[in-house]
């Protein structure tokens, strides 16, 4: 993937999530549509393709006045990564050559990092090793999920194998980068991952702020030593 | 005063450490009543028993509520945590929202731990009075 089209399709991905977590919140309180209207429209305007320079900062800019106006993140990680990529794909298109693929490769490598450094963490807690953590956040966790996947915690069996695929899964990504089929392949799983935790635990924005950081990872692999053609 | 606390919450997410369920700590759950008490607690927003594979999908594109207990949530771990004055006042209003309140109501923060492999639930805080803004 050229870096062209790498940072065309994260502003897409981009426009995409902005305006779903934006449209969430005009049911919300009226005292923040000064700030949820304007982030919509711009969405729409990065979408369009008209001026992504001034349209990434300006929403830059309503993306901290909410961590002001919530004294921190509103959702999380997810809000985190929006800050990430809205800050490293702006930088990108305002700056040129190689310091515009350093932002754009700084996106990807945050991108490796969130999945090998959670499966990291995972692996060298023996809670997670034997299930116990995953029973946990099925059995007690604060997620608005329901009853029914509450029970899932009374499957040790399948509690256990969720944990192993998913500290597999994490610690190995960073792997995929040795060949273009594998990456495909792991963003893909990737993806199915972020799909799975939004149904069970209603972490719907994680799903689409993630995707929107996939480009900088496809073309970043190009850039590297094994190129396009794989190991 | 506004940049300091601008850049300490800017930074971790320029840096983040992405150390996602290195454990699971105390679970806040939010109960309530109003009038300031009368009765028994109830659960903001007691989960459904159930949530159909289509409602699910549907979560996937329109979930306010969902995202907004999320954000009670941090709240309720913030309240607990130093300089809490702010998150104070946001989770007085998230929960009189949420109530659609019309009066005075009170609310606690219940936190669910496992200790010797058991669920205990512990009230570790009680906000008083709070009128609806």
């Amino acid at each position: 993937m050229s870096f062209d089209l790498a940072l065309r399709a994260t502003e897409l991905l981009l426009a995409w999530a902005l305006f779903q977590q934006s449209a969430e919140h005009l049911v919300g309180p009226r005292r923040d549509l000064w700030i949820y209207v304007p982030r919509l429209v711009l969405a729409l305007v990065l979408a369009s393709g008209l001026a992504p320079g001034p349209t990434l900062t300006a929403l830059w800019g309503l993306q901290v006045a909410l961590l002001l106006r919530y004294d921190g993140a509103y959702n999380g990680g997810s809000d985190k990564m929006t800050i990430l990529v809205l800050t490293c794909t702006g930088l990108a298109t305002w700056l040129t050559g190689p310091m515009a693929e350093v932002a754009l490769g700084y996106l990807a490598l945050q991108l490796m990092l969130s999945y090998f450094v959670s499966g990291w963490v995972k692996l060298t807690n023996p809670a997670w090793r034997n299930g116990a953590v995953l029973h946990d956040v099925f059995e007690m966790s604060a997620y608005p999920v329901s009853n029914s996947v509450r029970r899932i915690a009374q499957r040790p069996g399948a509690v256990w194998a969720g944990c192993c695929a998913v500290i597999g899964f994490e610690v190995l990504f960073p792997l995929a980068l040795l060949h273009p089929l594998a990456l495909q392949a792991a963003l893909g799983t990737a993806a199915l991952f972020h799909l799975a935790n939004a149904c069970l635990f209603g972490l719907n924005r994680f799903l689409w702020t993630w995707i929107a950081a996939f480009p900088s990872l496809l073309w970043l692999q190009t850039r590297l030593p094994f190129g396009a053609g794989g190991l | 005063m506004i940049l300091s606390r601008l850049l300490q919450l800017l930074l971790p997410a320029l840096f983040p450490s992405w150390r996602f369920f290195k454990t699971i700590g105390p679970s806040p759950r939010i109960e309530t009543r109003s009038p300031p008490g009368s009765g028994d607690w109830t659960r903001l927003t007691p989960p459904p028993d159930h949530i159909p594979p289509l409602q699910m999908l549907q979560r996937l594109f329109w979930s306010p509520g969902q995202n907004a207990a999320l954000f009670r949530v941090s709240l309720a771990e913030r309240v607990l945590g130093d300089d809490a004055t702010r998150a104070r006042q946001l989770l007085d209003s998230e929960v009189a929202r949420t109530l659609e309140a019309t009066g005075p109501f009170e609310y606690r923060i219940v936190f669910l731990s496992r200790e010797d492999g058991q669920l205990t639930a512990t009230v570790c805080f009680e906000s008083g009075a709070v009128a609806p803004v």
